[in-house]
């Protein structure tokens, strides 16, 4: 293990806030491995951002409940140490452990919204953090607590401490739970996947307050990640765990750029990266959408309403065997798009066109046709089956409804498993028994059963971890190639956008912003908004994507 | 909020106008009420003087007219048997029944809470599957055998009759009614409580607090407690309905003279005015009730309050 000593500094090293050596946590009996974290070694110097980087599973996470002192019970410390400002800590979930917490050591989670109490005000969530670790006089901490919203750079922070969670965006959520995690100054931040929920603007925002924050008052953070991109962008030094195991540790360029241990490189060769000068020749277009808009009417009072614009004339047109990406944030309009195409909902206006046939109103047979040709793979996997249903009869369930005799049906489902390389057994079982990436192939095989002309991926890597993300990704493509069909690739990630798709639409506030080839669009990207979003993309130095940045993204996610 | 409190105050309107229709139907569907308020035996001509005097004459449409008006104007009927006002009759046994109710719903709502409470702090521990199978007891039992084995040991080991309902305001003679007619209630509330308990316990922001560094006892109390309670409300809107249910068979075991003691004796009778009236009472009393439920989430849960 790469020790820090190697690293050559002028001043005198500052010790490590915090020092782990060979830390092992046991799983109870009957787990899929014994240790959860097994002999893991890592320290972090005050100032300094270390990035936990591993999938999901890989005991990351195990670590820094650790640190916390909120190991669940069933888990335990079976030897090794933690050190903290040069002293053990306290025993796990301790008495004396609270008193730790937010004064030394703090800690942010993923979904920032969720981590707030959804039914008391901004404020006072904040003022209690002060109230428990003795903060004297409600003035007081009111007053600090205003401060506090003005150091994460919220607007109004009056109206932010007045507000319930619900009222603000996920964006703004993490910006007070990093304000309440940095109340009492404290000397360790541990954040865990703090920008995974958020979008790519927010995201880069987030980083950067927390990059500025850590450095203006000296803390040490611990950052947990997946994805290398933002590890790029964040760390000083990275340690990569694998299976419970950190299995290299360095500074952040040495790992990026020359791997050690097979597992790293294995990580970073997944990273999705923009496809080269994929230039595909013009196909007869299979799909053909003229402006279409869809108005959601949001109930205000009894008898009135306000519009909500998801959709605004939105055209395009797919190439038979074309993969078009439809690239944009929350609240951009893609899924009410792709809910449009699959006619789950009408249009207001417009028209789309399915092979050169009018399909808006389609009714009857046309749309029973219809819904064979058009599919779609949907982000979760884990939601997305039905847990009583076996998988071979989730997949033959279309061709069986579509007029399939049941021995064609299960020939189709051996056909299919085969196709997204799945064991013939697996017929048999139930979801539960499959993993996240596994459960993504049962669905695509799902999805393929009707042999689709079209298929609508939505979201559909975005819950994988970025190893099992890049074997879909080549499967989609490989099956692509074998079966012929257009795919429309709906996603928030930029860089899965430009690693698979030949056409991109970026789409934002229900509208097409900006369309042309994936490498164009990523590349050179023309409209202020396109730009700001692949400048958002972490780790532009890494993945070779660096343009300039306009701000005009970065204000709309406060 | 504006929005939600108009809904649930139409809501509320109408209701109580499809029940006034129900009513209406019902009492048409059982048979003549001419010849249900006509002294027996007698002709034809007599019916039909009633008839005429009751404006059952009249096109269907236009009784219905005349009945909403006159409920409307709080115009109830009058009792046939003892010739006094429905609402008058009703009023003298409400005080009975609401004690009695009021106490089963203090019984439900502060033993079955704290039980449920306990059983999710010491999640599948004896004590937690003692509570759970104690709230399915609790659940499962029909009032009227509980309440007869609450009377027969009552009489067997204390010496007491309970089911006299003479003495309203000693404490057993209250208590033993009471606690038959919250059983139920008390088991869903244990289970409920439980459940929304532990759902609260694990949820994101309750790790967030830990790691805040908030004291177990506060989390507790400033935001499981609030929290858990949402749901809470929803289930007492409806344990009213088996409350109201259930204190009719409850005042009959125990002699308790309320309103289901008159409900039961007015069916018997075919005293029409009465019954109609108290079909009335209560469904007026089950939305008003579902209607302070709305209410009082308007004041626990701020997601309704302020969007």
């Amino acid at each position: 293990m790469p020790s820090d000593a190697d690293e050559k500094r002028d001043a005198p090293v500052p010790a490590n806030t915090l020092e782990v050596s060979n830390l092992s946590v046991k799983l109870p009996e009957g787990a899929d491995r014994e240790f959860a974290v097994e002999g893991a070694s890592l320290s972090i110097r005050p100032g300094e951002t270390l990035c936990l980087v591993g999938e999901s599973g890989s005991g990351k996470s195990v670590l820094a409940q650790s640190v916390m002192g909120m190991l669940p019970p069933q888990l335990r410390v079976h030897g090794g140490e933690i050190r903290f400002e040069g002293g053990a800590l306290p025993p796990q979930r301790s008495k004396a452990f609270e008193k730790l917490r937010s004064r030394r050591i703090a800690m942010i989670f993923q979904d920032a919204s969720a981590s707030l109490n959804p039914i008391q005000r901004i404020g006072r969530q904040l003022e209690e953090i002060m109230l428990v670790h003795g903060v004297e006089g409600r003035g007081e901490r009111r007053r600090r607590a205003m401060e506090l919203l003005d150091m994460v750079q919220l607007p109004e922070p009056e109206r932010i401490y007045r507000s319930y969670p619900h009222q603000i965006s996920g964006g703004q959520a993490q910006r007070i739970v990093i304000a309440g995690a940095l109340a009492l100054g404290p000397a360790l931040l541990i954040a865990d996947e703090p920008t995974t929920a958020l979008d790519v603007t927010t995201q880069a925002e987030i980083l950067r307050l927390v990059a500025e924050l850590s450095a203006t008052r000296n803390a040490a953070v611990l950052f947990i990640t997946h994805d290398i991109g933002v590890v790029s962008e964040i760390a000083d030094r990275i340690a990569v765990m694998c299976e419970g195991e950190i299995v290299e540790t360095g500074t952040s360029r040495d790992v990026l750029t020359r791997p050690q241990h097979p597992y790293t490189r294995r990580l970073l060769d997944a990273v999705p990266r923009p496809a080269d000068g994929r230039e595909r020749e013009e196909t007869p277009p299979i799909l053909k959408v003229e402006g279409i808009s869809r108005t959601y009417r949001v109930k205000t009072g009894p008898f009135s309403h306000r519009d909500l614009e998801a959709l605004k004339d939105v055209s395009f047109s797919l190439g038979a065997g074309e993969t078009l990406g439809v690239v944009g944030e929350s609240g951009s309009g893609k899924s009410t798009l792709a809910r449009c195409l699959l006619r789950l909902e009408e249009p207001d206006r417009g028209r789309i066109h399915f092979e050169g046939q009018d399909v808006t109103h389609a009714k009857g047979a046309i749309m029973r046709s219809l819904r064979s040709d058009l599919q779609i793979v949907l982000q979760d996997p884990y939601s997305a089956l039905d847990p009583r249903q076996k998988v071979g009869s989730a997949i033959a369930e279309g061709p069986v409804i579509h007029g399939a005799s049941a021995r064609q049906a299960m020939t189709r489902v051996g056909e299919l498993l085969d196709l997204v390389g799945l064991p013939q057994q697996a017929a048999d079982r139930y979801p539960h028994e499959f993993s996240g990436g596994q459960r993504q192939r049962i669905c695509i095989a799902r999805a393929l059963a009707l042999n689709p002309k079209v298929l609508i991926a939505d979201e559909s890597v975005s819950a994988l971890d970025v190893s099992i993300q890049a074997q879909i990704l080549t499967l989609f493509q490989d099956i692509q190639k074998a079966m012929g069909f257009a795919m429309i690739f709906i996603t928030h990630d930029l860089m899965v956008a430009a690693a698979i798709c030949d056409n991109v639409l970026v789409m934002r506030h229900g509208k097409v912003v900006e369309r042309g080839t994936a490498r164009d669009v990523f590349r050179s990207p023309k409209e202020p908004y396109t730009k700001d979003l692949v400048a958002a993309v972490p780790g532009g130095l890494f993945t070779g994507t660096e343009t300039e940045r306009t701000g005009l993204a970065l204000e709309e996610g406060r | 909020m504006f929005l939600y409190l108009s809904t649930r105050l139409l809501r509320a309107v109408a209701t109580m106008l499809l029940t006034v229709t129900i009513v209406f139907v019902f009492i048409r569907l059982s048979g003549d009420p001419a010849a249900a308020l006509a002294p027996p035996d007698v002709g034809q001509e007599v019916i039909d003087q009633y008839r005429e005097k009751l404006g059952l004459d009249q096109p269907l449409w236009k009784q219905y007219v005349t009945y909403v008006g006159t409920l409307a104007r709080g115009q109830f009927g009058y009792s046939i048997h003892t010739g006094r006002p429905a609402l008058e009759l009703f009023l003298d046994k409400l005080p009975a029944t609401l004690m009695l109710g009021g106490t089963a719903l203090l019984i439900a709502l502060g033993v079955g809470i704290p039980l449920g409470v306990v059983a999710a702090l010491n999640r599948n521990s004896p004590i937690d599957r003692g509570v759970m199978a104690f709230s399915v007891f609790a659940f499962a039992m029909p009032n009227f055998l509980f309440g007869l084995g609450v009377i027969l040991i009552g009489a067997l080991a204390f010496q007491v009759f309970y089911g006299s309902g003479s003495d309203l305001f000693s404490l057993g003679a209250l208590l033993a009614p009471a606690a038959t007619l919250g059983l139920a209630s008390m088991g869903a509330f244990a289970r409920f409580a439980r459940s929304s308990v532990l759902e609260t316990i694990n949820k994101p922001f309750m790790i967030a607090a830990e790691a805040r560094g908030i004291p177990r006892v506060r989390r507790l109390a400033r935001h499981v407690a609030p929290n858990a309670a949402i749901p809470l409300v929803t289930l007492l809107g409806l344990s009213l309905g088996t409350l109201i249910a259930g204190s009719v068979v409850t005042e009959q075991v125990f002699a308790w003279p309320g309103v289901g003691q008159l409900l039961v004796r007015s069916v018997i009778t075919r005293d029409i005015a009465v019954v109609q009236f108290l079909v009335l009472a209560v469904a007026g009393t089950m939305v008003l009730a579902n209607l302070l439920v709305d209410l009082l989430y308007l004041v626990i849960d701020p997601r309704i309050r302020v969007r």
